[in-house]
């Protein structure tokens, strides 16, 4: 007897009608703080960190969403190693991470820690241009100078969990709080003349042989806008 | 909307039922009922307290309504419905615009780097862009900004206006922009959705200075919206006051879409 009503109290609460909004589009948005590291050459290991924002365009069903997802951050790189022009370049300076890439997110109905707050997982694959301005540098050749950037472009594949309120309207603006893990590998590198802004000049660019990888770490706390 | 929402909750019978048994299962809210239960005086104080800030909240609104300014018009924004033919004819439109608007602000650029075999050759590409940061965080989200504007003033919602101007921000990346340069991919994520961002706070703010009134605040509201200023802007209302001059007062709005 107890045994089915257990059942019954069970297959009840499955039943629950959902009172969060469904099947609409949405534009959500916060802020992030990213961290990074780049195995670089010969197992140098770079360090990077920064501060932007993350935004998420995209369609929500009932547990499932799919959204178009960037996480954008400005900071610092330390003790940076490459190799551009036959030159070998260490330093330090300015970093900027664009990362883009199509998401799919599912909310863990079982898992809600407050109340209407669901955990929720998502996966994708990511796109990466990451941007390095050197504020001190070391070159063994006379190629490179400060009026030149490095860029990097990666792929790969990222992973997030986190925890989202689940509302009756998007119009509440629901908040949300994430944890994101990408790990990108280097496909090209470029040298890039910054002297004129209004203009983009590529110096070089190589297909990176460099076995560029790297592992970056992204907290972010957001909303949804509209 | 809250009735389809209660009809929901009430709705199955099964649903109370199970509500019931739960409560009596796990009487978990006891703590919270407990905090919830308050002695008379309690009470009395409580919506003493409350009836006061009521009562000075409704004066000062009464005051801030007071000292506004009289305005011959309302700026809103109203959603609505749009047929296919029509929302195509607006991205055409927009379409045009860019032709126009590409080379007048970029002459330089479309001259030294601009050709049809450029166009070519440019034709289905997408890379990612070198440009500084000025032009991928400032220029693009800004025209995304005006483009997420003139969508709005048309009659789309916000979420439906972030979805034109994605539309007609590819169609520029693709088709107008490789002219010059293969399309982008921070330009194309970038020009809509950080332009959405900022097209929601200008948006505001604009509405803002538009209700102040005065005619600075006012001119300040149309630059950073130009789109209010258009035939095209279906958000606004003009007021006039209408009165018998014995005892019938009253406002006539009017307003075109």
């Amino acid at each position: 007897m107890r045994a089915k009503l257990k059942l019954f109290i069970l297959t009840s609460l499955l039943c629950l009608p959902s009172f969060a909004y469904r099947y609409d589009m949405h534009l959500k948005g916060g802020l992030t703080q990213g961290y990074g590291k780049i195995k670089g050459l010969e197992d140098s290991e770079d360090l990077s960190h920064g501060t932007g924002f993350n935004t998420h365009f995209g369609y929500k069903s009932k547990y499932f969403e799919f959204n178009l997802s960037s996480y954008i951050t400005w900071g610092e790189m330390e003790d940076l190693k490459f190799s551009a022009r036959d030159e070998i370049i260490t330093g330090e300076g300015q970093w900027r991470n664009v990362t883009f890439g199509p998401m799919i997110k599912y909310q863990l109905r079982g898992v809600q820690p407050f109340k209407n707050w669901f955990m929720y997982i998502a996966t994708g694959p990511s796109w990466s241009l990451q941007t390095v301005k050197f504020d001190e540098y070391e070159s063994s050749g006379p190629l490179f100078n400060s009026d030149q950037k490095l860029t990097f472009e990666s792929y790969g594949g990222s992973f997030s969990i986190g925890f989202e309120e689940d509302l009756p309207y998007k119009e509440m603006h629901q908040v949300f709080v994430e944890l994101n893990y990408s790990y990108l590998h280097t496909y090209k590198v470029r040298v890039v003349d910054k002297s004129d802004f209004t203009e983009t000049s590529i110096l070089s660019e190589e297909e990176t042989q460099q076995n560029f990888s790297g592992h970056f770490l992204a907290i972010s706390l957001g909303m949804t806008i509209f | 909307m809250l009735i389809n929402l209660l009809s929901r909750i009430l709705s199955p019978t099964i649903m109370s039922s199970t509500v019931w048994v739960l409560l009596s299962l796990f009487p978990v809210n006891t703590y919270a009922q407990l905090k919830m239960v308050q002695t008379p005086e309690e009470k009395r104080a409580s919506e003493s307290k409350n009836k006061k800030k009521r009562e000075l909240y409704e004066k000062q609104q009464e005051i801030s309504n007071q000292r506004k300014r009289l305005q011959k018009y309302q700026y809103t924004y109203i959603d609505r419905k749009h047929s296919f033919k029509e929302s195509m004819s607006l991205i055409s439109a927009m379409y045009g615009v860019t032709w126009a608007i590409y080379p007048l602000t970029q002459p330089k650029v479309f001259k030294e780097n601009g050709s049809w075999k450029n166009y070519s050759n440019n034709f289905g590409k997408l890379v990612f862009d070198q440009d500084e940061p000025f032009w991928n965080w400032f220029v693009h989200p800004i025209s995304g900004s005006q483009l997420y504007l003139f969508y709005r003033a048309n009659g789309y919602s916000r979420i439906n206006s972030m979805g034109m101007a994605f539309l007609s921000s590819a169609l520029f990346e693709f088709t107008v922009e490789i002219y010059t340069e293969p399309a982008s991919v921070q330009d194309l994520y970038q020009t809509p959705v950080l332009g959405s961002f900022l097209g929601v706070g200008i948006e505001s703010l604009s509405m803002y200075l538009l209700h102040t009134g005065n005619s600075f605040a006012k001119v300040l509201g149309h630059i950073i919206n130009p789109s209010t200023l258009f035939w095209f802007y279906e958000g606004k209302i003009q007021i006039v006051p209408q009165t018998n001059f014995k005892d019938s007062n009253g406002l006539f709005m009017t307003m075109e879409f």
